[in-house]
């Protein structure tokens, strides 16, 4: 049994680029739906560390000049030019909503450490300036505001969301037009016919193992974001014949993974004294050659004699020095957040999540790692620390600080914040097939088919939530109406 | 004392505007005697820090905010330090100015936004330990860049 629901335009996935896409097409007349997969709305945006993109006035060239480096040749000229032209007038939508937006300004003093611009040595960086909006209480992260933000922005236009209500499949007509979609509530199968147009904001697939396994340039890797990112919208775009691309790009750094708190911890120290081992007892990469969200580009080695990777787990070991200067996670994002760990990390050395020792052959031996190739190992960092040349990974001289005991050790995992691949989309935000043409009445926006084709850049995904989120909703809004 | 100077100092390196920016805000941390760091959000850190005078060591609670970036050119801090329910706020700003083709130098100026009228009494202190620590910066950044 099913029934029937009709709107103009029907909205899947209630996160920043599900809202920022009904707001924008509800002001353009049309009636929406939205419909959430999980009972509470929000998506990655709720989760993020809430920065994005928001070039200033002027810069929109060296902007797309500098995306399409990251993308590597992956992504359309105008695709990027369509996100720059939007992500332009992202600080005045949101302001116009009451929202304080400040420009983000990242304390770099952690190693490895969250920067803007992520890459700034590529052409164009000085463009890559990203908003944030504060939230004016201690205990309410800034990406929870701004989903808050929107969401009232919805409730107040009256804009019907139904959550915990899965999609199954899109509807077609003879055409291939999509005209809408069914959704499961309440153990049944239920309709909406959406008379202009449907749009895919259902998020990546960061909770989908099989997907994960198979297009991921490494696997496993944990997730921190919104459980809901199972990837529904690629499935649902696949059946389709949507083209499905960057699929093999996401965002990964290192983290501790513990029981009871899924996602686990984002790790970066307070100073550098400290490395990564693989399980051989031996440095892998230069721990700090990338921003702190892209660790998994050093992790993705294997060894040609041995199956799998020597690097997952991995070892953090570091001193007593990175261990007094505070705590060794930053938990700005995620699932895990609102776990307050001490800056002294004594609860953590306490629970067992840090291991302590006072020999590195006694660490080695707690760790299960190899006594004589770990001592080697920080033996040899410690004397390049005192000539600041890192022979074997070129690390950089300011980094170089010796590991003294007591010795500390953490496990050390992959934790993906977001993927990119997806249905590809266009300079207007619509589905298309592999030969270029659109799906019709069919748009998507947010972190599902997202531009960043290779590298990404810190508050890209939000930023694109928000920008072509509202450029969809818009485009959506304008298709007419079809008739029986 | 709000607007007070406090200490102004300055050094020249050897190295591009660029490498320094980039070593500024790390080396200011790291030669800072601070201890239980932690990160309150993107601008924020708090921990303790261990101040030393006459032989002793004193724990005061600092919270160190950035309040004005302009990059490659100055970063300013707001320093706020807390003890026996008192706050002084130091504004602390480091400037940079290239004087020459690898050459750079290093504006560093410490002024009191705030501070209980007693403090005026230990600002012989505070300059002192203010001096040590811009040396200090001095010496990491010499060593980093």
């Amino acid at each position: 049994m099913t029934d029937e629901t009709t709107c103009d335009v029907l909205i899947i996935g209630f996160g920043g680029a599900g809202a920022s896409a009904a707001i924008e097409a509800h002001d353009a007349g049309a009636e929406v739906i939205i419909i959430e997969k999980l009972d509470e709305p929000g998506g990655n945006t709720r989760w993020s560390n809430c920065s994005w993109f928001s070039p200033p006035p002027g810069t929109e060239k060296m902007a797309v000049e500098h995306i399409d480096a990251l993308c590597f040749g992956r992504t359309p000229i105008p695709v990027i030019e369509a996100y720059v032209k939007m992500a332009g007038e992202t600080k005045a939508w949101l302001e116009g909503f009451g929202a304080t937006a400040k420009t983000t300004h990242f304390l770099n003093v952690r190693y490895p450490t969250i920067t803007h611009p992520s890459w700034p040595n590529f052409p164009g960086s000085a463009a890559m300036v990203n908003q944030t909006v504060m939230s004016p209480r201690d205990d309410q992260p800034n990406g929870e505001r701004l989903f808050q933000l929107l969401a009232e922005q919805v409730n107040k236009r009256g804009i019907k969301a139904i959550t915990g209500a899965p999609a199954k499949e899109l509807i077609t007509n003879d055409k291939g037009d999509v005209i809408g979609a069914t959704y499961t509530k309440g153990g049944q199968t239920h309709t909406i016919k959406a008379r202009r147009s449907v749009i895919l904001t259902t998020g990546g697939f960061e909770f989908n193992e099989e997907m994960k396994n198979e297009y991921l340039p490494i696997y496993p890797v944990t997730a921190i974001g919104s459980p809901g990112n199972t990837g529904d919208g690629i499935t649902m775009a696949r059946k389709l014949g949507a083209q499905i691309w960057h699929m093999g790009v996401c965002v990964a750094g290192f983290g501790l993974e513990v029981e009871g708190y899924p996602g686990g911890f984002g790790i970066s120290f307070p100073t550098p004294h400290f490395i990564h081992v693989n399980k051989y007892g031996k440095r892998f990469a230069n721990e700090l050659g990338t921003e702190m969200h892209f660790a998994w580009h050093g992790v993705a080695a294997f060894d040609p004699k041995k199956p799998g990777h020597p690097t997952l787990p991995s070892y953090a070991i570091f001193g007593e020095e990175a261990f007094k200067k505070g705590a060794v996670s930053i938990g700005t994002a995620g699932t895990t957040r609102h776990y307050k760990w001490s800056a002294d990390n004594s609860a953590e050395l306490a629970k067992g999540w840090i291991k302590k020792a006072d020999s590195i052959a006694e660490l080695a031996k707690i760790l299960k790692l190899d006594a004589a190739a770990l001592e080697k190992t920080v033996t040899k960092y410690n004397e390049a620390c005192g000539t600041g040349v890192d022979g074997d990974f070129h690390r950089s001289k300011d980094t170089m600080q010796p590991i003294k005991g007591p010795f500390y050790a953490m496990e050390m995992h992959l934790r993906m914040v977001n993927t990119m691949g997806g249905p590809r989309r266009d300079e207007n935000a619509r589905v298309v097939k592999p030969d270029g043409t659109p799906i019709g009445r069919l748009f998507s926006a947010g972190e599902l088919g997202s531009l960043w084709g290779h590298l990404y850049c810190g508050g890209g995904n939000v930023g694109e939530a928000l920008a072509i989120g509202r450029q969809a909703g818009q485009n959506a809004a304008k298709e007419k109406p079809w008739s029986n | 004392m709000n607007g007070t100077p406090l200490i102004t100092q300055q050094f020249t390196l050897a190295a591009s505007q660029f490498r320094v920016w980039d070593l500024l805000a790390t080396s200011i941390l790291q030669s800072m005697p601070v201890e239980q760091t932690e990160i309150v959000n993107d601008s924020t850190m708090r921990g303790i820090l261990k101040f030393k005078f006459a032989g002793i060591t004193l724990p005061l609670r600092l919270q160190v905010e950035v309040a004005d970036v302009s990059p490659m050119d100055s970063f300013t801090t707001l320093v706020t330090v807390t003890k026996w329910g008192t706050e002084t706020v130091l504004r602390v700003k480091y400037d940079l100015k290239v004087i020459g083709d690898e050459e750079i130098q290093v504006n560093c100026a410490a002024v009191v936004e705030k501070a209980p009228a007693w403090m005026a009494l230990v600002t012989p202190i505070q300059k002192s330990f203010a001096a040590n620590m811009f040396e200090d910066i001095r010496k990491e950044l010499v060593r980093a860049v």
